[in-house]
Order: C-alpha cells, then sequence, then structure tokens
C-alpha cells in the first residue's frame, strides 16, 4: 500500500489514507487500515447500564460487536437513524467496533506537508484524541486518533482492568 | 538446500509431550514385583523416540538425558536388571526434568542445570549397578562376569556361512572362552551353516554377545542343552536344527505342539518376555517350511527384513537392537530357548531400532484414533461459521413459514432438509471440541503418588469415566481446580495410616476422581474417604473472622463457608496447602466455566466434592423471556419453573421489597426491567407478568419478565471478545432473526438482588470521572 503511494506521489513514507466522514457539518478523517468495512445501520440489542452513546450491540457474521454513536459522543447533530446512517467498523487491538456517522465522504491521501499540528482550545474543547488538521485545499478534514478514542476510560467500551 | 528444521518443532514437542506422559502414566501403573513386559516396552520406546526426536531436531540437552535414561530402561526391559521403587522414582524425577527442558525449548525459563545433572548421575549410578555394562567392551571380559558363572552350559551354536566373516578367527576367540567342538562346518555353496558344541561357564546371551561383536546377530542361533532335564521334544528339536538342513518341517511342527513346554524350565526374566512375543511370532512361523527362509521371510513380514542386511554388513550393535525388537519371538521357536539368545547391547541404535518399534506400537494399540492436530482456532472459527449457518437456517424457516405449502412443496422439503443437516453438522462440529476428561485426570497419579510420600500417607487413587467428553476449553480450565481439590482430599480429608487405624478403617485411604453425564451437564466427582468436614472447627474459624454465623447453620450452608476467601480448615499450613489458591479460587474458577460446585461431607466418613459443568461452553440450553422490546436469555439450567402469580400471593416487605408465595415459600421478585434500567418496560403489576422461578448459589428468586418466549438451543458469543464485562449479564447469542439477545448471568443477579437506580448511575459517573 504504502510503496504505491511513493510510486504515485513520488514523495515521503509520511502520506497516510484517511477515511473522511462527516459529523454536522464537520469532516473527520481516521487512518483507513483501521477499517474493516462500512456498512448500513441496523437495530441494535441495548445494553444495560451503558453510557447513552453506546448504542448497545448488533450481530455482524456472528461475532458480537458493539455500536458506539461518535454524533451522540461527541455532542453533534440530532441523530436520526434511517436507510443513509453509516456504521463503520473498525477493528483496534484485535476488537471490533462500530461506529455510527453522518456519512462517508470520501478516502483522501495526506502528505506529511499536508498535516497541521491540533489546535489549542484550552479546556474548551478536548483534543487529546485529535491527531492533527489536514488540509486540502480549502478543506479541513480533522484527524481522529481512533485507538486512542475508542480505548479511553470514557467509551467504556473496554474494562478498566483489560487495558492495564 | 537445508531444510528448516524448526518448522517441525512443534510437531517434536507435541509427540514429546505424548511421549513423556506415556512413560509417566505407565511408570506409575508398573507393578514393580512383576513388571508387564509391554509396559517396560512401552516406557523404553517412548524414551527412545524422544532421544532419535530430539537427537533429530538438534536438542542435545534431551538426547543426552534420554540416552541415559534409554541405557537404564533398555537393561530393565531385557531383563538385566531388576526394576526397583528407585529406579521408578528416577525415572520419574527424569521425565519432569525433560518437560522442564521441553518447556524451556519452547521458551520457557531454562531448567537448573543442578536438576538436571542430579538426576543424570542418578541414572548413571543406577545404570552403573548393572554388572552387564561392562559386559559388552570386550568378549575376553565376558569371563569375568560373575553371573552364574557357577555351573558350566554345553550350547550348540549355529553359525550362517558368510562370505565377509573371518570364522577361523571367530571360532578362535570363541575356543578362548570355553571348550568348542566343530560339528559340521560350514559352506556358501549350499548355504550350509557352521554348527559348533560350545561348552563353558558362559550363559547363552553372553556367549551371543560376544560373537555379535563378528557376526550380526540375525546370522547365528544358539541353543541351550538342558542335558537330563529335558524332555525329549527338545532332542527332536536340535537334532534336526543340527541337521542344519533347510526344508527340515520338524521343528516346526514341535514347537506348534509343544514348543512353550521348552520354555519353561528356563527361569530367566526374559523368559516371561519371550514366551510373550514368542506368541506372534508362532503363528507367522508354523506354516513355513524351511527353517532358513523363514527367518527371511519372516524378517520381511515385520519390518525386520530392512534391518537384516543391514545387520549383515555393518555388523554393528545397532542390528542387535533391531533383532532384539523383533526378532526375538521369531527366532526363539526356531533354533533355542528364547532368552539366552538375547545378545546385550548397551548402547541402543536409535535408527535402526525406531522402525520395529513403530510397528510394534501400532500392533499392540490399534484402538488409538486416527488424530490429527488441528489449531483451536480454526475449530472456533469453523464453529462461528455453523452457528452462523444455523441462524441463517432458522430465518429461511421463519419466512417460508408464511408460503404456501402447496405451491412451494419444493422449496419447503428443501428448507427442512437443510435444516436437518445443519443441525446434524452443528453436532458434529460441536464434538470436534471434545476432548475425553482422561487428559485432566492423567495427571492425578503422579500428583497423589508424590503427594502421598510426601505426606506419609497411603492413598488408592481410583479414576472412573475418564472417557466423559467435555469442552476443550473445560479441559485446560479444569486442571488447576481439580488438582487443588485432589490435594486438598489428601492434606486435610484423608488421614494418616494410624489415625485410620484407630478409626477401625484400612490404613490405605481412597480418592476416587469421577466423572459422567448428568442430564445436560458433565458431573465431576471428588471422594475422599478421610475424616470429613469438621463442623465445629468450620463454625469456629468462621466467628473468628467475624463472620455472621450460627449453630443453626444447615451442613450444606456450614460446608458453604469454605469457599469464602482466606477461609482455610487446616490445623496448620503444610508445604502442601496454603499456596495461594484457595477454595474460593476454586469455586471462582467453576463459576467462571458455568459451572457449579458442592461438598456433601460426613464426619469421619468421607468428603465428596462435586463440580457440574455444562457439556460444552459454545451450546447452551435458555429460555428466551421478553421484558419491553428485549429479548433475554435465561440458561436453562437455573430455571426452575414458571409462574404467573395471583394477587393474593404477592406481598411486601416495607412497602418496597416484593416477596412471592410459592407453595409456602416467600421469595424476593426481582423486576429484570429495573435491574437493567429499562424504565420504559418495567411493568409495575406481577399479576399481569410471568414470573420465572430461579436458584442460583442456593437460594431461589422469583425474575420478573413480560413474556416466555421458548426455549430452545443458543450458540453463545462472548460479550467481552469484543465489549466489556457486563454485570448481569454472561453472553450473548444471536436469535433467529439475526439480533442478537443478551445471556443473564444468574446467579450475579441473585447476588445483586434489586439493584437501586443509584447504583447504574454511579457506573456510568463512575466510568467517566
Amino acid at each position: 500500500m504504502t510503496e504505491q503511494l511513493e510510486y504515485h506521489h513520488g514523495q515521503s513514507k509520511a502520506v497516510r489514507e484517511l477515511l473522511v466522514f462527516t459529523l454536522g457539518q464537520e469532516e473527520y478523517g481516521i487512518d483507513i487500515l483501521k477499517v474493516q468495512e462500512i456498512r448500513g445501520y441496523e437495530a441494535v440489542t441495548r445494553i444495560a447500564n451503558a453510557p447513552p452513546f453506546i448504542k448497545g450491540v448488533v450481530n455482524l457474521r456472528g461475532s458480537i460487536v458493539p455500536i458506539v454513536d461518535m454524533r451522540i459522543k461527541f455532542g453533534l447533530g440530532e441523530p436520526v437513524y434511517d436507510a443513509f446512517t453509516v456504521v463503520i467498523i473498525l477493528n483496534i487491538f484485535q476488537r471490533t467496533v462500530g461506529v455510527v456517522v453522518d456519512g462517508v465522504s470520501d478516502v483522501i491521501q495526506l502528505a506529511e506537508d499536508e498535516l497541521r499540528d491540533p489546535p489549542e482550545f484550552g479546556s474548551v474543547v478536548e483534543t487529546t484524541y485529535i491527531e492533527g488538521l489536514g488540509t486540502k485545499g480549502e478543506r479541513m478534514v480533522i484527524i481522529v486518533d481512533i485507538e486512542r478514542l475508542m480505548s479511553s476510560a470514557e467509551m467504556a467500551l473496554v474494562d478498566v482492568t483489560d487495558r492495564s | 538446500m537445508s531444510i528448516d528444521m524448526s518448522q517441525f518443532h512443534q510437531v517434536f514437542f507435541d509427540e514429546t509431550d505424548e511421549h513423556l506422559a506415556t512413560m509417566e502414566s505407565v511408570l506409575l501403573a508398573v507393578d514393580l514385583a512383576l513388571p508387564d513386559s509391554e509396559d517396560l516396552n512401552a516406557i523404553f520406546r517412548a524414551a527412545h523416540s524422544i532421544k532419535g526426536g530430539a537427537a533429530t531436531f538438534g536438542f542435545a540437552d534431551l538426547a543426552e538425558l534420554t540416552h541415559i535414561l534409554e541405557n537404564l530402561l533398555d537393561k530393565v526391559r531385557k531383563g538385566s536388571m531388576m526394576l526397583t521403587s528407585e529406579m521408578v522414582d528416577a525415572c520419574l524425577q527424569s521425565k519432569d526434568v525433560l518437560s522442564g527442558m521441553l518447556a524451556a525449548h519452547r521458551g520457557a525459563a531454562a531448567v537448573d542445570p543442578g536438576s538436571v545433572a542430579d538426576v543424570e548421575q542418578r541414572l548413571a549410578a543406577l545404570v552403573g549397578d548393572g554388572s552387564h555394562a561392562a559386559a559388552v567392551a570386550l568378549p575376553t571380559a565376558i569371563a569375568a562376569t560373575p553371573a552364574d558363572a557357577v555351573s558350566s552350559h554345553t550350547l550348540y551354536v549355529e553359525l550362517d556361512h558368510l562370505s565377509e566373516v573371518d570364522y577361523a578367527a571367530l571360532l578362535q576367540s570363541l575356543s578362548a572362552l570355553g571348550e568348542m567342538t566343530v560339528v559340521q562346518p560350514g559352506s556358501s555353496e549350499q548355504s550350509q551353516p557352521w554348527v559348533l558344541v560350545f561348552t563353558s561357564a558362559l550363559q547363552a546371551d553372553e556367549v551371543a554377545e560376544s560373537l555379535a561383536f563378528s557376526i550380526a546377530p540375525a546370522h547365528f542361533r544358539i541353543t541351550v542343552d538342558h542335558g537330563q532335564q529335558d524332555e525329549g521334544g527338545f532332542g527332536l528339536f536340535l537334532s534336526s536344527s543340527l541337521e542344519g538342513s533347510p526344508g527340515a518341517d520338524a521343528p516346526d511342527v514341535v514347537f506348534e505342539d509343544d514348543g512353550f513346554g521348552l520354555f519353561a524350565p528356563l527361569e530367566t526374566d526374559a523368559t516371561v518376555a519371550a514366551s510373550v512375543r514368542g506368541d506372534e511370532g508362532f503363528g507367522l512361523f508354523e506354516p513355513l517350511p524351511a527353517a532358513s527362509t523363514a527367518v527371511e521371510m519372516l524378517h520381511e513380514e515385520d519390518g525386520f527384513g530392512l534391518f537384516a542386511p543391514i545387520a549383515a554388513a555393518a555388523s554393528t550393535p545397532a542390528a542387535g537392537m533391531a533383532h532384539e525388537e523383533e526378532g526375538f519371538g521369531l527366532f526363539a521357536p526356531l533354533v533355542s530357548g528364547p532368552a539366552p539368545l538375547q545378545p546385550e547391547t548397551a548402547t541402543a541404535a536409535p535408527v535402526a531400532a525406531s522402525q520395529p518399534v513403530s510397528a510394534r506400537a501400532e500392533r499392540t494399540a490399534p484402538a488409538v484414533e486416527n488424530s490429527i492436530r488441528v489449531n483451536i482456532d480454526k475449530v472456533d472459527l469453523l464453529l462461528n461459521l455453523v452457528g452462523e449457518l444455523v441462524i441463517t437456517q432458522s430465518m429461511l424457516v421463519q419466512s417460508s413459514q408464511t408460503l404456501d405449502a402447496v405451491q412451494n412443496e419444493r422449496l419447503l422439503s428443501g428448507i427442512s432438509a437443510m435444516q436437518r443437516n445443519a443441525r446434524e453438522l452443528q453436532e458434529a462440529v460441536m464434538s470436534i471440541r471434545m476432548t475425553p476428561i482422561a487428559f485432566v485426570f492423567n495427571r492425578f497419579p503422579r500428583v497423589v503418588r508424590d503427594l502421598a510420600s510426601k505426606l506419609g500417607k497411603q492413598i488408592e487413587l481410583k479414576m472412573v469415566g475418564e472417557n466423559t467428553e467435555l469442552d476443550k476449553g473445560f479441559i485446560e480450565k479444569l486442571a488447576d481446580p481439580l488438582t487443588h481439590l485432589v490435594r486438598n482430599s489428601l492434606d486435610h480429608g484423608i488421614e494418616s495410616p494410624e489415625a485410620r487405624q484407630a478409626k477401625g478403617k484400612s490404613a490405605v485411604g481412597r480418592l476416587t476422581l469421577r466423572a459422567f453425564h448428568q442430564g445436560g451437564s458433565i458431573a465431576i466427582e471428588v471422594t475422599d474417604d478421610g475424616a470429613g468436614l469438621n463442623r465445629e472447627r468450620i463454625l469456629a474459624k468462621a466467628r473468628e473472622r467475624g463472620m455472621p454465623v450460627s449453630d443453626s447453620l444447615s451442613d450444606s450452608e456450614v460446608w458453604g463457608l469454605i469457599f469464602e476467601a482466606g477461609f482455610s480448615t487446616a490445623a496448620e499450613v503444610t508445604d502442601v496447602s496454603g499456596r495461594g489458591v484457595g477454595m474460593d479460587v476454586v469455586k471462582r474458577n467453576i463459576q467462571g466455566m458455568g459451572g457449579r460446585i458442592d461438598i456433601d461431607s460426613m464426619q469421619d466418613f468421607g468428603t465428596t466434592i462435586s463440580i457440574r459443568l455444562p457439556l460444552t461452553l459454545a451450546i447452551m440450553d435458555g429460555m428466551s423471556v421478553g421484558i419491553g422490546a428485549d429479548i433475554y436469555v435465561i440458561p436453562l439450567s437455573f430455571v426452575l419453573e414458571s409462574l404467573q402469580p395471583q394477587a393474593q400471593d404477592l406481598k411486601t416487605v416495607v412497602g418496597k421489597g416484593q416477596l412471592v408465595n410459592v407453595r409456602g415459600q416467600y421469595l424476593p421478585i426481582v423486576s429484570l426491567a429495573s435491574f437493567f434500567g429499562h424504565a420504559d418496560a418495567a411493568r409495575a403489576d406481577p399479576t399481569r407478568a410471568i414470573l420465572v422461578i430461579v436458584e442460583a448459589g442456593g437460594q431461589q428468586l422469583a425474575l420478573l419478565v413480560d413474556e416466555l418466549i421458548g426455549q430452545q438451543q443458543f450458540v453463545v458469543k462472548n460479550l467481552e471478545t469484543n465489549y466489556r464485562k457486563v454485570e448481569g449479564i454472561s453472553g450473548a447469542t444471536i436469535m433467529g432473526d439475526g439480533r442478537v439477545a443478551l445471556i443473564l448471568d444468574i446467579s450475579v443477579i441473585a447476588r445483586h438482588k434489586q439493584r437501586p437506580p443509584p447504583a447504574a448511575m454511579r457506573q456510568v459517573v463512575g466510568d467517566v470521572a
């Protein structure tokens, strides 16, 4: 994959491929190598005592996969579940997790010089999971360190004892 | 091109594990007074195979130790050394060291070189005791061997005439050992063998040893002349043998009739072995007309033919080994009394011997099933796929129910055929995971033996139902809890021999491990006939620890106390118990497998600890219940009954806690809806809902649900694979329509009963903080 990119762009190894999805008006990018597949939204089974952004679990070809609604997590937009709602199935730390987003726009390649440091907002915005900002012309894509986000304690996706 | 041996290492490791296990189990079972020759051979073969493998794969340390071990075993096997308990101990010790080495090669910590040297010394010392060790060194040295040098023996020696052998030198060296007469010189033209009469103080096997240096054992035969003790039959045989004419049927016939009688006078240990083996060679041997051709042909039949030419060419001790393995039974009836014929070879040649070894293994153990090793992940994947198939199939069944049965006859019959096939496929795949419990039980003879000698107790271990199959996943997890229970029984349960006799019991304590199917589960019992649990001591200990107990507790409640953390009834801590694993851990492990554990004990009569496990981790019988829009599954093993309560049976305590009267018993009602915080599903009026009575941890409670959906088998999925542990949920399953249903963890729910809503809130807050 990387070799191909180098061939096309003749640039350094730092070229990254990102899947871009939208939450409300914002565009977010995650490392495409973490993405297993993209599916539509289907009915979930609720899990007792889970935080609101964990919608529940679904059956993904025999494995039980938790579904996280990023829109609820980030408090962006009113979550609507319809035929166009997209679930990105991610593979992180040998686990499979589904993420509900508004939509998937495209896949971009980002060179190192197109990458900006994450902005500082003080305590207003939690930026720990923002790896940086990608710029492609007029577009700005917020690059999320999805692994760090998903394994954080507040996501309640994994047991605290598991992570140690 | 060099071959990367490391790719075969895993196979070697696995095989060696098996060999070591065989060795251990046979060693433990062997009867010291009268060891079965097949047992001795089995131990030897195991050591031998390990040595061969280790040398091939370049594990020099393993090969070195097994070589010494093998030398010892070889002597025992041939009867030149008696098996002693000391040897068994040394062999077991070396088995342990070998296991350690093997583990080290697999990446575990290296074995303490001291223990290796120690066991090597111990083995070497045992081998050194045998006077025969030196006997092979030089033919002349044989004269000095003290064994049975009292009387002189007359032997008839028959040598095949081989072009490469210097017979003059051979005869000369023989005549140096005793009185020798050539009855008939050999010649190659008529393939006429040399026939000699040899009288000396040497035993036939010693003569064979010295001969083996010049001529391959396959090419000479030694017959003992028993003189007056002989019963005629021998003479007949002997004379025909002396004629040396191939084609003489006489010896065969004689042997067929009463050949075994001939062996009787020979009192050596090996006679037993010989007669056992003789059986095999006998049938083969009889129809073959010519004595010498018979030998050749028999060689081929038993794979020995492979070695004979090598032996002839090389005249190495290796040939002696091969000869020893298979030739024994064949030659014995043919020419001579069996035992003394044995050429003694201290250095075993692995390659040459390995072939007959495996041949024999196949023959003696045809019952061993044909098996392949499969990575458990592949089986799990298969299981998953089949589970999916079953779900898809039930989806099809569901949607086909709306179809017109007449119009869609073919489709419907296809679906029902598929339903049947899918179920069978599921069962078949499930059975792949099933393993006999012998895999766990097999370690206990050793554990019990070691522990009994350490504790100075006499224990008789009995194992029943080792072939009961259960899920492979359990096998691994059962080992630790069971070992703990067995240790516990030995240490605390069974009294010392004196104490037992004082109580009028047999000095030998009895420990029984039993496994059997019971309904939809597997029961495993550890029973001892020891002192039993001491009610007073347990209660006193509980009070000491500040637990609220009263004398009115029932026995089973008292026994249950020993599952509390840190609870030990041992008067003193021995090095056997008190290793940090308590009964609480045992119980937790068993519960973690979805099983339960019970104790039954009677003073001075014994204790039975029984473990009950579901048949498999992967499939479960369950009852699906509806709570609001959600479906939950209750494992059927917890369910006692379900009922719709009448208003007069419902009572409350302080206005909140609800109870239901079930035939005079008041059971607490737990609303699953409020337990899981489904505000929308909470149905206030139990008379319009269903109560499912469940029993967990010895107590009963009534679960309030909205509706019963049905009973069926569920494929259990782990929720923690991709998510976290959820309190009150033991796993998930997939329903016929593809949706996920959660499986209730009844024991957790029973422990927590009604959870106050703030607790649920606290958990969320706690996670965020």
